[in-house]
């Protein structure tokens, strides 16, 4: 994705390589909004997508993919160059770093938290999958264990291959076999891993600056609630900004047509909208036939259009190669569409009208290109505005997993509050998460006493032989009415299941299945298949 | 004391709300703290102390409260 400076171009091009696997499903809203920054101080700027991540071809199994991420870093220095930066710096996040250290394909460099060594990065990925795969529980007796040699971090997949190449990057020896004329440091808060690594730059008398980078955490965590730091920022842009001097670019180069993939082609989409442009991906067979379903994929709360754990992106490829076109996009505020900087700042935000609005001006497009029939797929929020869609516009069949409120209301709300600490409010270790100020306790009581009150108001219409209103139920029979052959999947003791069996309508039930082992997001590689299979219509459960 | 310092690097590592109430047995995975920050945790207590935590301690049940990690590091620093 290029961003191009609106006026003053000065002559520093910046290359922005993010960080691999789960970190960049978290890290790229922000990064997206640094290339902005960059491009708004007269930077030309371009991210990269990894092979293998994103929108990107490729799969995590591929053997060749730590060579064609090192490739594309080439190919993105040289498109700056050919757009006429006189000067390009590459600025690498965590094993983008590692990476942008291997290829040596810029004398100016951005080290943004750089690991002390790709075995240092590796241990760190293997350390953070054993801790998170205590949410998950036990894979089936059939699940293939990924292959010897491998990493499992956070839902993605560093395969034997990328592992050693991976675990042979030692950032000293690569800057002492190609010196870098000017590098900025940001060492990761509370550590001293870059120590040696800038020891090494300074007795190659490289132009060495240093820094910190604050607000790690809130860079890599959660998608949901991912910022940029101000102050790494800042650093960013004063380091850029110092000796650059005005240049002027070169038109960019047509825009590339389609990416084929063996019989599919993916190009980009966008629609206008009252908010800007939403931005996704085109993905369809080389030979379409006529009257077909298209899929429409939803975010997962501020996860991008890949979705999570890239799931989107290779259901989208197994259907295009089953003859079906799809289309992925991001609502605004997410991903690459416009919108605001720092997404979901809460829970309204991520269940908003405006998601529904961006959904429907998506689903009405795809109708307008052709489309006889659609399909719904989404995952969590995604799996709110599947539901949302298919109460208002014909939507043949749809796929949604652990969908936590198919109504934005005052129970959705309880529900959300209350399940921030859990099921049961009668857990010790909840209370003392409360009690330690980390939940808005006001906000929590107002929660309780609502969801408190409708639970109340629905028991004293059971008691008088009336029907509890309840506007849920209501929704998913008017979208069983229209026809919608509706699926919804639970991941095992996800809080989805609890608020479908509050409201579920004995006598017309939605196709319900849980899977087993899995968290909120179907983070484990073994579950990954299913999900596919779920999405493609041919689950074998 | 080994306690005091470990308290010390969690509170500066992690963002955990009302860090003052945080003690040597309080639950730090109820506090806030997540597989993520754990591991920044690690390095940072990794760096501080000289020590390296092998695979076989490295389990939420040694990242669970100031304590549990002290004693890990405790029993490390005598190892080496």
């Amino acid at each position: 994705m290029e961003h191009a400076p609106p006026a003053n171009v000065l002559d520093l091009a910046v290359l922005v390589c993010g960080p691999l696997g789960y970190e960049d499903t978290a890290a790229y809203r922000p990064l997206r909004h640094l290339a902005d920054q960059l491009a708004t101080a007269g930077h030309l700027t371009l991210r990269l997508d990894w092979p293998g991540l994103g929108d990107s071809a490729g799969e995590d199994t591929d053997p060749d993919l730590a060579e064609r991420a090192l490739a594309a870093i080439h190919r993105g220095v040289a498109h700056l160059r050919a757009r006429g930066a006189p000067r390009v710096a590459i600025l690498g996040v965590r094993g983008g770093a590692l990476y942008a250290l291997a290829a040596a394909a810029a004398e100016e460099l951005i080290l943004w938290a750089p690991p002390a060594r790709g075995k240092a990065f590796l241990r760190e990925e293997r350390t953070f999958h054993k801790l998170a795969a205590r949410a998950y529980g036990s894979p089936p007796p059939d699940a293939r264990p990924p292959p010897p040699g491998s990493v499992e971090a956070g839902g993605f997949l560093y395969n034997p291959a990328v592992v050693a190449a991976i675990e042979a990057i030692d950032p000293v020896e690569r800057v002492r076999a190609h010196p870098p004329r000017r590098v900025l440091v940001l060492e990761r808060e509370h550590t001293t891993e870059c120590g040696a690594l800038v020891e090494a730059l300074h007795a190659l008398n490289a132009e060495v600056a240093t820094g910190t980078a604050t607000g790690l955490g809130d860079l890599l965590e959660n998608p949901y609630h991912s910022r940029l730091s101000d102050e790494v920022a800042a650093q960013v842009l004063r380091w850029c900004r110092q000796g650059a001097a005005p240049a002027t670019l070169r038109a960019p180069p047509p825009a590339p047509g389609a990416l084929s993939l063996s019989g599919i082609t993916e190009r980009p989409w966008s629609l206008a909208t009252s908010a800007g442009a939403l931005c996704g991906v085109l993905c369809e067979p080389v030979r379409a036939a006529p009257g077909v379903p298209w899929t429409l994929f939803f975010n997962a709360g501020g996860i991008r259009r890949a979705g999570p754990n890239r799931l989107w992106t290779r259901a989208a490829r197994a259907l295009a190669a089953a003859g079906r076109p799809s289309i992925r996009f991001d609502v605004r505020d997410v991903g690459d569409s416009d919108g605001v900087h720092a997404p979901h700042p809460d829970l309204e935000a991520m269940y908003a009208e405006d998601s529904i609005e961006d959904a429907l001006a998506a689903y009405d497009a795809v109708r307008a290109l052709g489309a006889a029939a659609v399909d719904v797929v989404g995952l969590c929020s995604g799996a709110f505005l599947g539901v949302q869609v298919a109460a208002r516009r014909p939507v043949r069949r749809a796929v949604l997993f652990n969908g936590l409120a198919f109504i934005w209301n005052d129970e959705a709300r309880a529900n959300g509050m209350t399940s921030q600490i859990g099921r049961s409010l009668f857990d010790g270790r909840r209370w003392r998460r409360l009690l330690a100020g980390r939940i808005d306790a006001r906000a929590l009581a107002t929660a309780v006493w609502k969801k408190g009150r409708l639970r109340a108001a629905a028991g004293v219409a059971r008691l008088r032989g009336e029907k509890p209103p309840d506007e849920v139920t209501d929704l998913l029979r008017q979208v069983l009415d229209r026809g919608t052959e509706l699926h919804l999947v639970c991941s095992e003791g996800d809080p989805s299941i609890e608020y479908l069996r509050a409201h579920e309508d004995p006598r017309r039930r939605p196709n319900l299945a849980v899977l087993p082992g899995v968290d909120h997001t179907i983070r484990p590689l073994w579950a990954h298949a299913s999900v596919i299979r779920w999405i493609t219509g041919t689950p074998t459960t | 004391m080994l306690t005091d310092q470990v308290r010390d690097i969690v509170l500066k590592t992690c963002r955990l709300s009302n860090p003052e109430q945080i003690t040597a047995s309080s639950d730090l995975y109820a506090a806030g703290l997540s597989s993520l920050t754990t591991v920044h945790l690690m390095l940072a207590l990794e760096d501080a102390f000289g020590v390296e935590f092998p695979d076989r301690v490295l389990g939420r049940k040694t990242f669970e409260s100031v304590q549990a990690i002290a004693d890990v590091i405790a029993e490390l620093q005598e190892q080496s």
